[in-house]
């Protein structure tokens, strides 16, 4: 597969501006696209490389606590947001739909790119989920450590089937998810979507999924049941900040898979990004233009406790050997002795 | 908006004694078939009959007909008269359900299997008699209620019920495509053994009988 990228900066001079953070903004981040197509009656193993539009950046004033879940109340004139105008609530009727599930997104700081699931906000206050690893200890704002010192955040809506992929791929396209495989290695996938042609639904519950939210930082299957190759494009706000993924192992002295993306819409080299990996550790690379399903990998990178090599040759990566746009990749973490983590967390290359 | 969908199955499949696998087998699939028709041994499609996946681990066949009562709540080596056999069984923890099934299967409205589930379970099922590996041969399985000593049940089988390697998300759809016939529950367990095994077991009686009878 071909994946043509467009660092588009069509919004790049209003982000540029320099437009300060501590006010309700109307900057954008720059956009672009990336383009993917998946062969006839073949999979791809695509991620997403770009985030979805912010409906508002702006910077913490203070937080309630550092655990989950947390409110932050951000600084500056109130936004005077709805009540809850961040919470999925959908679909009721038209007009009072509200159908994109947000996120924060911390936008500097030592734990920039942490992620938190809103689940309510009032006026000038956001409270969200984090994931059972993550609190906010460290976090600054600008009651705690001063005026211009609070972190930056970003709330954005989570991508969807419908909003990443459309909702009018052929009938029989699926969509396949890795989130929450459980410990070990060679996982299926978890959740299985499937286009109708108007809509996604899950093969759990026949719900419609149009709408259902996407974990950053995952890979995904797309596997296309037609006769036909698939063309599409990623549209999205290019990052304008570090990407954070946890790394596990979900098991005592078990290998773990985790399938992944790098949030970037050009390619990344890997020895440049910072992965922090022990010997042992290994990154499979998909061939995206090989026809075929469940197919294996077409790379295999490993790393040997010092530098990542080419786990066929033996060959020292270079700058050579990226991560690209859009492609999603497997990751084994070797195995612990017990469930442990280690937190990834890497600018791209174009904030260096 | 109901469209024909997908079910799965995910099994443990375990590749070495450190790792655990799994592979999610689907028997819908959106744009293709769903699985409906699954019934009770009156040939009634019936919701909320649980079922699973027998594994033929050892390519010998299926006990069909002969096998003694399980948990099924739990994977584990099936029995035939109480000797451990080589066909593997793992539960979906799932249950038959309302169809919501649109064209040739539309007039059916009950047995169908659409869930999709990550079942976990023994990873590595080496005993007692061969390993359960990819291209192993499977059936559906179905129970009226919970096995016991006359519990009707039903297995289903396809030439494309084959087990993918691990790792792998595998649709068996095509098997359902087309009006689903109602498939009864006409097993039943711990039931009488098979005319072979009646043979056997008549052959056995007549040495013990002639034996008796020269002492």
């Amino acid at each position: 597969m071909k994946t043509s990228r467009l660092f588009s900066t069509i919004f790049a001079a209003s982000l540029l501006a320099g437009t300060s953070f501590a006010q309700t903004t109307a900057t954008s981040d720059p956009v672009g696209f990336v383009n993917v197509t998946v062969p006839a009656n073949s999979d791809a193993v695509l991620a997403v490389p770009m985030n979805r539009t912010a409906a508002f950046k702006g910077v913490i004033q203070s937080i309630n606590q550092t655990t989950s879940p947390v409110t932050i109340t951000v600084a500056g004139t109130s936004p005077a947001w709805g009540a809850n105008q961040f919470v999925f609530n959908g679909p009721l009727d038209a007009g009072t739909d509200q159908l994109n599930t947000y996120a924060v997104q911390l936008a500097s700081g030592a734990k920039e790119g942490m992620i938190g699931k809103v689940t309510a906000n009032g006026g000038n206050t956001v409270t969200i989920q984090l994931d059972a690893a993550d609190d906010f200890t460290g976090i600054t704002t600008e009651v705690a450590n001063g005026t211009g010192n609070g972190d930056h955040i970003d709330i954005m809506p989570f991508w969807t089937p419908g909003s990443l992929l459309g909702t009018t791929l052929p009938a029989a396209t699926e969509f396949l998810g890795f989130e929450g495989v459980g410990a070990g290695v060679n996982k299926a996938a978890t959740k299985v979507y499937g286009a109708t042609g108007s809509s996604w639904e899950d093969g759990d519950t026949s719900d419609d999924v149009t709408h259902s939210p996407l974990q950053f930082g995952y890979a995904f299957v797309l596997r296309n049941n037609g006769g036909t190759l698939l063309s599409l494009s990623f549209v999205g706000s290019v990052p304008m900040s570090a990407s954070r993924i946890r790394i596990s192992t979900l098991g005592s002295s078990i290998d773990q898979d985790q399938r992944f993306g790098f949030m970037s819409p050009i390619p990344e080299p890997i020895i440049s990004l910072g992965i922090p990996a022990v010997a042992g550790d290994i990154i499979f690379g998909f061939n995206n233009a090989a026809t075929g399903k469940n197919k294996a990998a077409s790379i295999t990178y490993a790393y040997d406790g010092t530098q990542w090599v080419n786990d066929e040759t033996g060959d020292p990566l270079t700058a050579a050997d990226t991560l690209q746009p859009g492609f999603g990749y497997l990751f084994r973490k070797f195995r612990t002795i017990s469930p442990t983590s280690v937190v990834w967390q890497r600018a791209p290359s174009y904030l260096q | 908006m109901n469209f024909k969908f997908l079910l799965g199955a995910a099994v443990i499949l375990g590749s070495v004694q450190i790792s655990t696998a799994t592979v999610t087998l689907q028997f819908g699939q959106t744009g293709v078939a769903r699985a409906t028709g699954f019934a009770n041994n009156g040939g009634t499609p019936t919701n909320g009959m649980r079922w699973g996946i027998v594994i033929d681990s050892a390519g010998d066949g299926f006990g069909a007909g002969g096998y003694d009562v399980f948990s099924q709540e739990a994977n584990g080596f099936l029995s035939i008269g109480s000797v451990t056999d080589d066909d593997y069984y793992v539960t979906t923890g799932l249950s038959t359900n309302l169809a919501s099934a649109t064209g040739a299967d539309a007039a059916v409205t009950a047995g169908a299997i659409t869930q999709l589930s990550n079942i976990l379970g023994p990873s590595f099922p080496t005993s007692p008699a061969g390993n359960v590996t990819a291209s192993d041969a499977f059936r559906i399985i179905w129970f009226e209620s919970a096995p016991s000593n006359g519990t009707f049940y039903g297995m289903m089988g396809d030439a494309s019920f084959l087990l993918p390697a691990d790792g792998n998300t595998t649709s068996f759809a095509s098997a359902f495509v087309g009006n689903d016939p109602n498939k009864p529950a006409n097993l039943q367990f711990g039931a009488v053994p098979e005319p072979s095994r009646l043979m056997l077991l008549g052959i056995g009686l007549v040495g013990v009988f002639a034996r008796r009878r020269r002492s």
